[in-house]
């Protein structure tokens, strides 16, 4: 008997004991995804440098102990050493040293420096950080990082440089390999990011080291003779909200880099010239009209501030271009830096997106979409290939003047105020009549309100009014796979009796008008898309 | 015996008997409810849950918990341990009586309970499981129905009859046990086409096994529980023999059990290896599959062997309750719990008080049919005028010579 | 007593029978099925689909179905998830996926698929994949045991359960009977949108992957019912991943029968060795018994020889014992009597002289 209770005792530890490990990995797994995020918020793993950490990263943060630090009439000082040799006071942002020297060193830095001022603030009664190991080396930390990505566009770079009176050297520079120095090289000026990438690179210091070395030691240098500057906390840049009290400057003057106004892209590198008649046709590039298109130059020029074929030449370069040629580079449609990328994404915006989401993408390419941008140079004797860049500026101005005026305006009168669409009356039915055709009356079709939509959408936009300067071509955004004109044919010429095996995309003519009007009702988001919104009931 | 008889009538209104009496009054008009209002009426089911427990309790369980016909029969037939002798009649019986009420059972359930010859008469459907099963099902209960009848043959007293019935013992045994291994696996087979609404600790391709060898587990603890219950209210109606076996029985079924049992936890523990299922046993799903694994598998197998080598019949009488307990949830399990584990909450099935009535009455059927022939049968003795004209088959695998 | 060779060639002759009864074709080796030539079905472009429930009100017009509680142009109705009932072949429901800016709809019905669960499972044969593409239910056989219901892995089979003497499985039919007239399908006829398209399935195919290459960023890449559980008639096109409008994407490409058939090839194997296996054992048990009595018979029978054995020598030994003693008390007795009568001659002879 003794035996038996024994057993049935052991086997209900056994399940209970099962259980509650199973459910506390459950609850486990699940701890500390409700923190919420900060954006001063750093983790303190600075002994990695060293070797696998031992403990977890502290979650450290900054801007409250600024503050707690300014209370005290202190400055940055009280944390971060001055960087020997420097002119403007620039602090090292390491905490209270130079240098990474070893393990140990840093490890009591830290927990000396850390424990030994919250100790001594709690001693005067106020409140301070904690003073326990697995308080700050904690598993459930109350915060995490969300520092949101902070940068300049045209606005903030024209504000800085009137602060620096257009001293551009204050802030860009090169390397020197030579002489090893950071050097100014004028009409050279690029990107922060152009060198300064996510992670050490040789001597190059990442970004986040370089931006803060840079925008900081300014702003508190600025603070300090009491000018007016930009922040010095993280909040003040990586907080959404406050990045979204950075004022903005309309009317940017433009910047003076010796930029091109028109730029011709030849089908060759320009320093390997080929003289040969079976080329592509240039594209004259109005550089000018573009400049303002983004708001920070970074977009097409992502990697450097150069003409696109010195990286991406005719054959692909692995090393500079990552193999992507000129063409791929000028076409590839899910490139924001693209040309053909970069107008296909601004076609998606809600005023445009009615017809151009519509269009297939189709193998066959319209020989006209290509002479939009590809023309031929007005002088047919010209050789491209013998061009100096200044010559070929000017012919790219020229081009660019040239450019037919391919404006077509379409009378009003000739658009047809209202169009009543009642066909599947005359049309014989393909599908079963009763189920079908007695439910709706005709649908009245204000037409002429339509195209007044569409024009307005495409007059406010530089790009828009490029490719609609005809504007018949605001006509087959509906009236399609047929030529432009004032008189398009009616839909059910085509659609009535859809040849289904060569045209498996066609509709019918009932899907066809469906598929017209509520697709693109819902893309632009208008309200109108139920049965009874555009025919009544009968 | 006469004198049992009146003695029994004279005593009808047993508290036993009302209570029956009153279920089976409920049993009569649920009966008529549900051929009237047909099945919406009456129960939960559902177009996501078309299977309720008149499938999973009155089939599936029925169905496992009668397997002691064939078990017993053939440990003692074809396996030749004469000592269980007598066991067989009492175990064909609850196995006739058992699979007598799953087909009554599925009158209940089934739309239109007069096609059920449909499969076998005019259109078999023989890619389905449930044809096998439904095959199968009717084929062992005429098996049991030909085993049982020297029974009632005797009672009869139609004694060429019940010689021809007895020779037929060996064939009937074999017969019945190849049908069995076929409809027990396939009921656990019918669940293999459904691998997206079975919980992964449940569906796996060894069903069938699973269902087969916990159906010779059923067949057992059932023998040893149904003993229990005809030592405690029919202990007049046994005859020496019987009340000699009776200890036999429970340790030897007990022994056995307790070795099957512990065959089928480690067959259970190969499929969840090979399914590499190890992580759902974290989930709550996988706590309840360790609760039918360690609680109503290892724990009566363990306790099997306790009871086995100490002699303790009363503790295998105990197990024998919480092995059968552990077939319900298993099938129960497989057809209700884990079935539409998937499903949010408030589409799950629950049964309505209306089935679980239906379902108790048939039970109650069945206790009441049990007690009847056993009280007037030779089920639990041995018929006096037969014991030495037995056939010489029967007589040599059972060592009886008289 | 041993099998006699006549009983067990009567057990082997039933067992063959037992075999050929079951006339279970298992096919050997993988095998595909790709679906008849020329077989219909049906394309759904969820991004074309709009909500309106035309579909359904032609589906229950064509079907002669009872009318609804709410009509089909209340679109109120769309405000929770339904699924088909037994006046319901279809269904329209909305899905509001995260971060899309519209909601999203998918008309559910009977997918008729290429190897149907409903029909492997059904053991009346009621549910047929005809050749023509449509899986048609034969009510005239159907017996309600509902398993086709458990099988069909889209739970798409609704049961009349209200009904008592004529309960039917209910399920899109296809339209059958409209298909053989040379009409659409009702929903197909009836969708404003052309979010149906009906033709052969295998052209079906190829318009689904056109309408994917045309159009790159509307549609998941994946023509759901190409493959998923062997292959259905009924394929779908979505703007977002199939998951998020509550289409299954973990019922993998194994059609429902291959499922059991592992189960179902069992059974001959069984019923051709069990009889064997349980003949052997009986066989083997039956004369290990008799051995066994006959040892037991040997030993009681060596036991009595011995027995006796002992006993007679005994016997012999105590005659033999009995005899020795009589001769003693004859020896003894003849020898007294001579020694009297010598006594008896001495005492004569002293007399005398």
């Amino acid at each position: 008997m003794k035996k038996v209770l024994l057993s049935i005792g052991v086997f209900i530890a056994l399940v209970l004991a099962i259980n509650i490990t199973l459910h506390a990995r459950d609850t486990l797994a699940s701890a500390g995804s409700d923190s919420a995020q900060r954006p001063d918020l750093l983790m303190i793993d600075s002994m990695k440098v060293f070797g696998p950490i031992k403990r977890r990263p502290v979650p450290f943060a900054h801007d409250a102990h600024q503050k707690a630090v300014a209370q005290k009439g202190q400055d940055c000082s009280v944390c971060h050493e001055a960087k020997p040799q420097s002119t403007n006071n620039e602090l090292v942002y390491l905490f209270k040293r130079l240098e990474n020297r070893d393990a140990d060193t840093v490890r009591n830095i830290y927990h000396g420096q850390c424990i030994d001022c919250h100790e001594q603030t709690l001693a005067k009664g106020d409140k301070s950080g904690p003073v326990s190991c697995n308080a700050c080396h904690t598993k459930d930390p109350k915060y995490t990082p969300g520092q949101a990505p902070m940068g300049f566009d045209h606005s903030l770079h024209y504000r800085h440089a009137k602060a620096r009176d257009n001293k551009c050297e204050q802030c860009h520079h090169e390397y020197n390999k030579e002489t090893e120095k950071l050097v100014y090289a004028k009409g050279k000026e690029g990107s922060c990011r152009y060198c300064h990438g996510d992670v050490k690179v040789e001597n190059r210091i990442p970004m986040q080291a370089a931006a803060h070395q840079a925008c900081i030691t300014c702003h508190q240098a600025e603070k300090i003779k009491k000018k007016n500057s930009g922040p010095i906390d993280c909040g003040g840049c990586h907080d959404p909200e406050q990045q979204a009290l950075i004022a903005k400057v309309d009317n940017i003057p433009r910047y003076e880099r010796g930029q091109p106004d028109a730029a011709l892209i030849l089908p060759f590198s320009p320093d390997k010239p080929v003289d040969d008649k079976n080329l592509m046709q240039p594209v004259a590039f109005n550089h000018l009209a573009h400049e303002s298109t983004n708001d920070t130059c970074r977009v097409c020029h992502h990697a450097e501030m150069s003409a696109c074929v010195t990286c991406h030449t005719m054959k692909g370069d692995p090393e500079k271009g990552d193999d992507v040629n000129l063409m791929l580079a000028m076409h590839k449609e899910d490139a924001d830096q693209s040309c053909i990328g970069c107008h296909k994404t601004l076609a998606e915006q809600t005023a445009c997106i009615g017809c151009h989401a519509a269009m297939p993408r189709t193998a066959k390419k319209d020989e006209a979409k290509c002479a939009a941008c590809h023309t031929a140079p007005p002088d047919s004797g010209m050789n491209l290939a013998k061009m100096d860049a200044k010559a070929r500026r000017a012919m790219a101005e020229a081009m660019l003047k040239a450019r037919p005026d391919n404006k077509k305006k379409v009378a009003t009168e000739d658009i047809p105020e209202t169009v009543t669409i009642d066909t599947m009356a005359t049309v014989p039915a393909m599908t079963d009549p009763d189920l079908v055709l007695d439910q709706y009356k005709e649908a009245k079709l204000p037409h002429r309100k339509i195209y007044a939509a569409l024009k307005k959408g495409v007059t406010d936009n530089n790009l828009a009014a490029f490719f609609h300067g005809n504007e018949t071509t605001l006509c087959q955004g509906c009236h399609h796979n047929s030529p432009a004109g004032t008189k398009p044919p009616k839909c059910a010429s085509c659609h009535s009796r859809p040849d289904r095996a060569a045209n498996p995309l066609m509709p019918g003519l009932r899907g066809a008008y469906h598929q017209q009007c509520i697709g693109c009702h819902q893309v632009m988001n208008i309200e109108k898309v139920g049965c009874t919104d555009c025919h009544a009931k009968k | 015996m006469s004198h049992d008889i009146s003695a029994a009538r004279g005593r009808l209104l047993t508290p036993f008997n009302m209570v029956s009496g009153i279920i089976l009054l409920i049993g009569v008009v649920l009966t008529i409810v549900r051929f009237t209002g047909g099945l919406s009426a009456m129960t939960n089911l559902s177009h996501n849950n078309p299977w309720g427990i008149w499938i999973g309790f009155d089939l599936l369980v029925g169905v496992a918990l009668a397997a002691g016909g064939y078990v017993t029969s053939a440990a003692v037939y074809v396996f030749g341990m004469k000592k269980y002798h007598s066991a067989v009649r009492p175990a064909v019986l609850t196995g006739f009586l058992g699979y007598a009420l799953v087909v009554v059972a599925l009158h209940y359930d089934v739309g239109r309970p007069w096609r059920l010859p449909y499969p076998f008469a005019i259109s078999p459907g023989t890619t389905s499981l449930l044809f096998e099963v439904g095959a199968c099902v009717a084929l062992y209960l005429t098996v049991l129905f030909l085993e049982f009848s020297p029974a009632a043959l005797e009672w009869l007293g139609l004694r060429r009859a019940r010689n021809l019935a007895v020779k037929l013992t060996m064939l009937l045994t074999i017969f019945g046990v190849v049908l069995s291994t076929l409809h027990q696996s396939s009921l656990g087979a019918l669940f293999l086409i459904a691998p997206s609404k079975l919980h992964p600790l449940w569906y796996t391709p060894y069903l069938p096994t699973y269902f087969f060898i916990s159906s010779i587990i059923a067949g057992l603890s059932m023998v040893i529980f149904e003993s229990s219950l005809s030592h405690r209210y029919l202990h007049h109606k046994m005859d020496e023999t019987h009340l000699k076996e009776a200890d036999g029985v429970v340790l030897g079924f007990g022994r056995a059990a307790s070795l099957v049992l512990f065959g089928y936890f480690i067959i259970k523990v190969i499929g969840v290896a090979s399914g590499d299922l190890w992580h759902y046993l974290a989930t709550g799903y996988g706590a309840w599959f360790l609760v039918e694994m360690l609680g109503f598998v290892a724990l009566p197998s363990l306790l099997y062997a306790i009871g086995a080598r100490e002699k303790n019949i009363r503790l295998i009488r105990w197990t024998s309750v919480l092995a059968v307990l552990g077939i319900i949830l298993n099938r129960f399990n497989v057809s209700l719990i884990a079935f539409n584990w998937h499903l949010p909450a408030d589409q799950r099935y629950f049964p309505s008080l209306s089935e679980i009535g239906v379902s108790i009455f048939l039970v109650t059927l069945g206790v009441l049919a049990y007690r009847f022939i056993a009280s007037h049968m030779p089920i639990l003795y041995e018929h006096p005028e037969y014991a030495e004209h037995e056939a010489p088959e029967a007589q040599e695998a059972t060592g009886h010579h008289h | 007593m041993s099998v006699s060779r006549r009983k067990f060639l009567a057990w082997m002759g039933a067992a063959g029978v037992g075999l050929t009864g079951v006339g279970q074709a298992v096919a050997a080796g993988p095998k595909e099925f790709k679906g008849y030539t020329n077989s219909v079905g049906v394309l759904f472009d969820a991004t074309r689909c709009v909500g309106c429930r035309s579909c359904e009100a032609a589906c229950n017009k064509v079907n002669q179905l009872p009318a609804p509680e709410k009509p089909f142009d209340d679109l109120s109705v769309l405000d929770e998830k339904r699924r088909t009932d037994a006046e319901s072949f279809t269904v329209v429901n909305r899905y509001t996926p995260p971060g899309a800016a519209k909601p999203v709809f998918r008309k559910i019905q009977c997918n008729h698929c290429l190897e149907p669960a409903c029909a492997s499972a059904c053991f009346v044969k009621a549910f047929k994949k005809t050749p023509q593409g449509p899986v048609t239910y034969d009510a005239s056989v159907c017996v309600g045991c509902r398993y086709c219901m458990i099988a069909c892995p889209f739970e798409i089979p609704c049961y009349e359960y209200d009904k008592v003497l004529t309960p039917r499985v209910t399920k899109c039919t296809l339209c059958a009977p409209r298909l053989q007239q040379g009409l659409l399908p009702g929903c197909v006829s009836a969708c404003p949108m052309e979010a149906l398209t009906f033709g052969k399935r295998e052209d079906l195919l190829k318009i689904a992957h056109e309408r994917i290459r045309a159009y790159p960023g509307r549609y998941v890449d994946h023509v759901y019912g190409e493959r998923e559980m062997g292959g259905t008639s009924w394929l779908h096109l979505s703007g977002v991943p199939f998951g998020q409008i509550d289409m299954r994407e973990d019922l993998g490409t194994t059609p429902a029968p291959q499922l059991t058939k592992g189960a179902l090839s069992v059974v001959p194997m069984v019923t051709g060795l069990w009889p064997v296996l349980l003949v052997g054992i009986y066989a083997i048990t039956q004369r290990k018994n008799k051995i066994a009595r006959q040892e037991q018979a040997d030993a009681v029978a060596t036991a009595v020889a011995q027995t006796q054995a002992e006993a007679e020598a005994k016997l012999a030994k105590a005659r033999e014992a009995a005899e020795k003693q009589k001769q003693t008390a004859i020896d003894q007795a003849v020898k007294k009597a001579l020694e009297e009568a010598a006594a008896e001659e001495k005492s004569q002879d002293t007399e005398e002289s």
